[in-house]
């Protein structure tokens, strides 16, 4: 095999050797710009790495616990009793609470880190209010879905939720490990909690309002990259939504259409909202009914809440014959996270296609030429010659100079002021360095000066990393994509061209006695059962002085869900008189 | 031996510098680490008397064979044709309860394929749950069709139910999310993320043919188009616009295994609404009988000229 290889590459070059005999023109032989491309050679890059490994989904999720308290709960209530009733559903609170105080300290040892995951209650019978204060019962409804409901935010702290909200709910009946203790609420004392009606809507609304609230606090401490959140809202009755009717006195039936429908889309709405939709995995309105021991489910209580939950994009679940809410099986599914291969691009840091179609040398490879530079008077070996913090290259787009005067002295240099609120380090010399959030080479300045999404290494998504679209002068900010467009009508497209190592400031027919790159990608064995392992290799990459610097941006995205890409890059310099540069697995970062 | 392989290589890139002069094929191509020793079985499928209606366009047609994946450089048999070759499921017994019969065989509703690629194990199936409104497809992404390898034939489903797409993030009431041309089920059958619009144009393994085309192909996207053994399995399209209007599309060089028998070819057309640019997708299928391999079969279109019924056809030979 191996000597076949040799033998081909003979023969390449024989057929190289025919083939300028016979096919070279002076037409196609016109060299663009003689000085640059008298450097010109070619390069090969082979690279060997994979894909991560699955990882635990991370997400925050905020349970938000809505409890019926309607007087149906109660014994005796509407007595005489009779078969078929729909009261006596749960007097002691033992379906509703019990199985919540497992639920909550079993949630700790969830392979989500315990701080991810937080709680929030809500009761409701005629009214929503917040537990263990029927007294301070607050009429919001759909109507008016930013009344405080509650002082109530999501606890973190199990213990601290359970022993502040769920156990003073509970009437002390039992304490946190399940045992009896003084209960108030019996069979032959009802709690006096459960009184009044059953207000679905007062519950969604506060739901609504709570979940509003949290969502306006995360959104302003917003730590990047976000975790999203997932809302689990937990929806407990036994059905029979009613309110108060006074005229005449008695009580008007809630319904889907009139009542429930808009206020759960309008919770359902977060999702999609621009503010609020980046921060949020999931919205969910689950809903559990529990019947009488005695009765079958009522067929117009569990529609509805299946309506509901439908819509709500919930489950609906029906706990009959007096058996518990079993709250386990409305928790989010947890899953691992696995990563596929979305694209890989291979640079080389200092030989750049400039604006005016030439491939030039760029010795400190910030994107702006040793040439440009000269003649704008940077310094072609400092990619930030004022020691601002911001690239030459981002200071020559951004305000047409690299330097804020020609002299390039710090003390008159460009201080940036929509940077302010960054904490750059300084040196001895006084040259700013600003945090990198994103690992795509452009800092979180360079990233505000030019509109781009600092946590972002993509921001515009088109799998094109910022700063190489950036130094191919093509749009990278959200909204913006260049990459598939064809200004020339050339049989490649800019993100083509970008792969093949053609500029994409003109046309290809410009282009002459260049060698576009040919890439091979091939699998090898994985390393785990679940990612993927590939050999890459690039011939004919272009260099134009021997200390070339191969930079090897792998991105990879999310199979399904989450839909999040990941970058990894290498850096890797040619030596010496070696036409080749090496990429192993580790180099990968 | 290294060594001096890379002298030639530099001697030859030298020579070209200095002269100035590109060969035609331009590069030192590196050996194809993958071989086939023998070229796959294919079937040929032809499809006749397509005619969108006046304000609708063509956009793409997809004819796969559900029953075989091609991956480096292998043709693996998918006994439930949902895109999970058999000796990838019989791997996952034990961490995911996946079995080789169904496209369903962990959760009721919910594809293996999802669960897999969503890293859904055993230990949280069972918190999966498809309310019975959303256990039918509103976007015709879903095969249904009787299996009649098992006694009695059973009804099966291949494709995303409501649930599944709301479960991933999608909205039920679109079959492409992202838009990108590439159906949601197919984007998840070839490695690509539904909800990402412009993973069907990128390329990954750089040869310059993009997902999109290698999904249509049924070559895997992270693989080269031109290795030798992607050569052999790419399926080839053909259209031919006819005397009468309609349209005609083939598809050759189509791998099947066990000489085609059982083998689920799935169709997939896709139409544009010239004026309020909604998108349609049309499905049908075939199960290749045995002794397939190698013949041709014709299909008439099987969607009236408004293209909205029927749908999701099991379609017979003309």
């Amino acid at each position: 095999m191996k000597t076949h290889r040799v033998s081909s590459k003979i023969s390449a070059t024989l057929a190289c050797v025919s083939l300028v005999s016979l096919s070279c023109n002076e037409n196609t032989l016109t060299p663009l710009t003689q000085n640059e491309f008298a450097n010109l050679h070619y390069v090969n890059v082979d690279a060997q790495f994979c894909t991560s490994e699955p990882e635990n989904s991370q997400q925050k999720i905020k349970y938000l616990f809505l409890i019926d308290h309607s007087a149906s709960n109660q014994p005796l209530f509407g007595s005489p009793l009779v078969a078929g009733d729909d009261n006596n559903t749960d007097p002691v609170g033992a379906r509703r609470y019990g199985p919540l105080v497992q639920f909550v300290n079993g949630v700790i040892q969830n392979p989500n880190p315990s701080n991810l995951t937080s709680f929030a209650l809500i009761d409701f019978n005629s009214n929503a209010y917040a537990p263990g204060y029927p007294g301070a019962y607050v009429n919001i409804s759909a109507a008016n879905p930013t009344a405080t409901a509650t002082t109530q935010t999501f606890d973190t702290d199990p213990n601290d939720f359970l022993n502040t909200y769920v156990i003073p709910d509970w009437e002390g009946c039992f304490n946190n490990s399940g045992q009896s203790q003084n209960c108030l609420g019996t069979a032959t004392n009802p709690q006096p909690f459960d009184v009044g009606f059953t207000n679905y809507q007062s519950a969604l609304a506060a739901a609504q309002d709570l979940i509003y609230n949290d969502l306006e606090a995360e959104a302003t401490s917003l730590v990047t990259p976000p975790v999203k959140i997932d809302y689990v809202i937990i929806m407990v009755t036994d059905g029979f939504p009613n309110v108060a009717s006074p005229n005449p006195p008695g009580y008007t039936p809630q319904s889907f259409s009139v009542d429930l429908q808009g206020v759960i889309q309008n919770i359902i709405n977060y999702k999609s909202n621009p503010t609020f939709g980046p921060l949020i995995s999931n919205i969910s309105l689950n809903t559990a009914y529990y019947y009488p021991s005695a009765a079958t489910p009522d067929q117009n209580d569990e529609n509805l809440l299946q309506q509901m939950s439908a819509l709500g994009l919930g489950k609906s679940q029906v706990f009959g014959n007096g058996s518990s809410v079993v709250y386990q099986s409305y928790a989010p599914v947890s899953r691992q996270v696995k990563y596929n291969l979305a694209d890989v691009w291979i640079e080389n840091e200092n030989a750049v296609w400039w604006d005016n179609g030439q491939l030039m040398l760029d010795s400190d490879g910030d994107g702006l030429p040793d040439l440009i530079e000269s003649q704008l008077g940077s310094n072609p070996f400092v990619q930030d010659s004022d020691g601002n913090g911001v690239s030459d290259l981002v200071e020559y787009r951004a305000m047409g100079k690299p330097c804020k005067d020609a002299s390039c002295s710090p003390a008159n240099r460009n201080p940036y002021a929509v940077c302010d609120g960054l904490s750059p380090s300084t040196d001895a010399s006084g040259n700013v360095t600003f945090p990198y959030s994103a690992k795509d080479g452009l800092n979180d300045c360079e990233k505000l000066v030019l509109n781009g999404t600092q946590a972002n290494f993509d921001s515009n998504g088109d799998f094109l990393p910022d700063l190489m679209e950036f130094k191919a002068n093509l749009p990278f900010v959200l909204g913006a994509s260049g990459a598939f467009l064809n200004p020339y009508g050339d049989p490649l497209n800019n993100y083509q061209k970008l792969k093949a190592g053609l500029p994409v400031s003109i046309s290809q027919a410009k282009v002459l006695n260049f060698n576009t790159r040919q890439i091979t990608l091939e699998h090898v064995q994985s390393t785990t059962p679940d990612n993927q392992c590939y050999h890459l290799i690039a011939g004919s990459v272009a260099a134009l002085n021997g200390g070339n610097s191969i930079k090897i941006s792998v991105i990879q995205n999310t199979a399904v869900i989450d839909n999040v890409p990941i970058l990894q890059t290498a850096v890797r310099a040619l030596n010496g008189m070696s036409d080749s540069v090496y990429f192993v697995p580790t180099d990968f970062k | 031996m290294k060594k001096s392989k890379r002298l030639i290589r530099f001697f030859a890139i030298a020579w070209v510098a200095a002269t100035g002069c590109t060969p035609a094929h331009k590069t030192l191509t590196p050996l194809q680490a993958l071989q086939v020793a023998l070229p796959p079985q294919t079937v040929t499928i032809k499809l006749t008397g397509y005619k969108p209606a006046a304000e609708r366009s063509f956009s793409n047609i997809f004819v796969n064979n559900f029953s075989v994946k091609a991956s480096q450089g292998q043709l693996t048999y998918s006994s439930a044709r949902d895109g999970m070759p058999d000796t990838l499921k019989l791997a996952h017994i034990a961490d995911y309860n996946f079995g080789t019969g169904s496209a369903e065989s962990a959760v009721p509703y919910f594809p293996d394929l999802v669960l897999y690629l969503a890293g859904i194990t055993s230990s949280s199936q069972s918190l999966l749950y498809c309310p019975p409104s959303q256990t039918l497809s509103s976007t015709n992404d879903l095969f249904s069709y009787i299996d009649t390898r098992t006694s009695p034939p059973t009804t099966q489903y291949l494709g995303l139910r409501d649930c599944d797409k709301l479960y991933i993030g999608l909205n039920n009431n679109l079959f492409d999310n992202d838009g990108d041309g590439i159906p949601d089920y197919l984007e998840l059958r070839c490695g690509l993320n539904p909800a990402n619009p412009n993973d069907a144009n990128l390329s990954i393994a750089g040869d310059g043919v993009s997902n999109i085309q290698k999904c249509k192909q049924g070559i895997p996207v992270d693989e080269n188009a031109n290795s030798q053994p992607n050569q052999l399995f790419a399926s080839k399209y053909r259209t031919t616009v006819q005397s009468d209007g309609t349209t005609a599309f083939s598809v050759s060089n189509l791998p099947v295994l066990n000489g085609g028998q059982d083998n689920f070819i799935a169709f997939h057309l896709t139409e544009l609404d010239n004026t309020t640019q909604k998108s349609f997708l049309f499905t049908a299928f075939y199960i290749l009988p045995a002794g397939s391999a190698g013949q041709t079969f014709s299909f008439a279109y099987w969607a009236n000229q408004q293209g909205m019924t029927p749908q999701n056809q099991g379609l017979t030979p003309l």
